[in-house]
């Protein structure tokens, strides 16, 4: 994989999409386990009501800026948020920690790749209650920086 | 940029919660940034405001209902009035729950821009 300035935004969602795949299941303290049944890139509106579809992991679209960095580049500053929508409290705090840790012990790789100072910037929580199940959502935002070079004469 | 942030959390929130009926309601929450430092949540469906704020409950005929996947299977596609009385608010919950994380949501911030700005 690698990261070329024209297709910066799919190529760094592609990567860590492939990555968060690696987050599949996690053990609750009862012993059973939860598995991710989707993985996706903005919330299946059909699936919401269905019990069965949870949890489902989605990483949204990018969100970039640039800002000069020396006269030959350009910074990029950007993030990504990944959410994990479950309908236990528990499940949902656990894929957030995997989550965590996934992207975490990948920044060597990421920053192999360009990308540099991917760092946790923050989390959020929400829950809300719909047909007879609560389904809880954990949010979790990286922020990142990747430098381009200037196309000659701009 | 917090404000950016705050209004995609309720965006978020807004589109759990609303019913999802035809799911018209739901796509219908947008977020504008129509000028600086001003940012927008907008429920674009007619019925939003009636969902959430309530109404008279009042008698429909079932063909003023488009594109109800529920209607076909409680009522089985017969035809003829039913009462309307449940409303679901859906913008007022996401902001509570948005109150309840901005705090943080500045500090982060705050602490960012404090940062850029050479301090420590």
């Amino acid at each position: 994989m690698t990261i070329s300035k024209a297709t910066i935004e799919s190529d760094i969602w592609q990567t860590i999409y492939d990555r968060l795949e690696s987050v599949t299941s996690v053990t609750l303290t009862d012993a059973t386990t939860s598995t991710i049944q989707t993985y996706t890139g903005s919330f299946p509106d059909s699936e919401i009501d269905t019990k069965s579809a949870y949890p489902i992991l989605v990483l949204n679209p990018l969100e970039l800026r640039w800002t000069d960095y020396t006269l030959t580049k350009k910074q990029v500053e950007g993030s990504f948020t990944i959410d994990i929508y479950t309908t236990k409290s528990e499940s949902a705090d656990r894929f957030r920690q995997a989550i965590i840790e996934s992207i975490e012990t990948y920044r060597a790789t990421l920053r192999g790749l360009g990308m540099d100072f991917v760092n946790l910037d923050g989390t959020d929580n929400d829950s809300a209650t719909r047909g007879g199940f609560k389904i809880h959502r954990r949010g979790t935002r990286f922020s990142f920086k990747f430098r381009i070079t200037k196309t000659t004469g701009t | 940029m917090a404000g950016d942030e705050f209004s995609k959390f309720v965006q978020k929130s807004a589109k759990l919660r609303a019913p999802k009926d035809t799911r018209e309601l739901a796509n219908s929450i947008t977020v504008t940034h129509p000028k600086k430092n001003r940012f927008e949540v907008t429920v674009n469906s007619p019925y939003g405001i009636f969902q959430e704020e309530g109404f008279t409950p009042h008698w429909i005929h079932t063909d003023q209902i488009v594109g109800s996947n529920k209607f076909e299977q409680i009522y089985g596609g017969k035809r003829g009035f039913i009462f309307v009385s449940k409303f679901t608010p859906f913008i007022k919950p996401a902001l509570a729950q948005g109150l309840i994380n901005l705090p943080n949501l500045i500090q982060r911030h705050l602490t960012k821009s404090i940062k850029n700005s050479g301090g420590k």
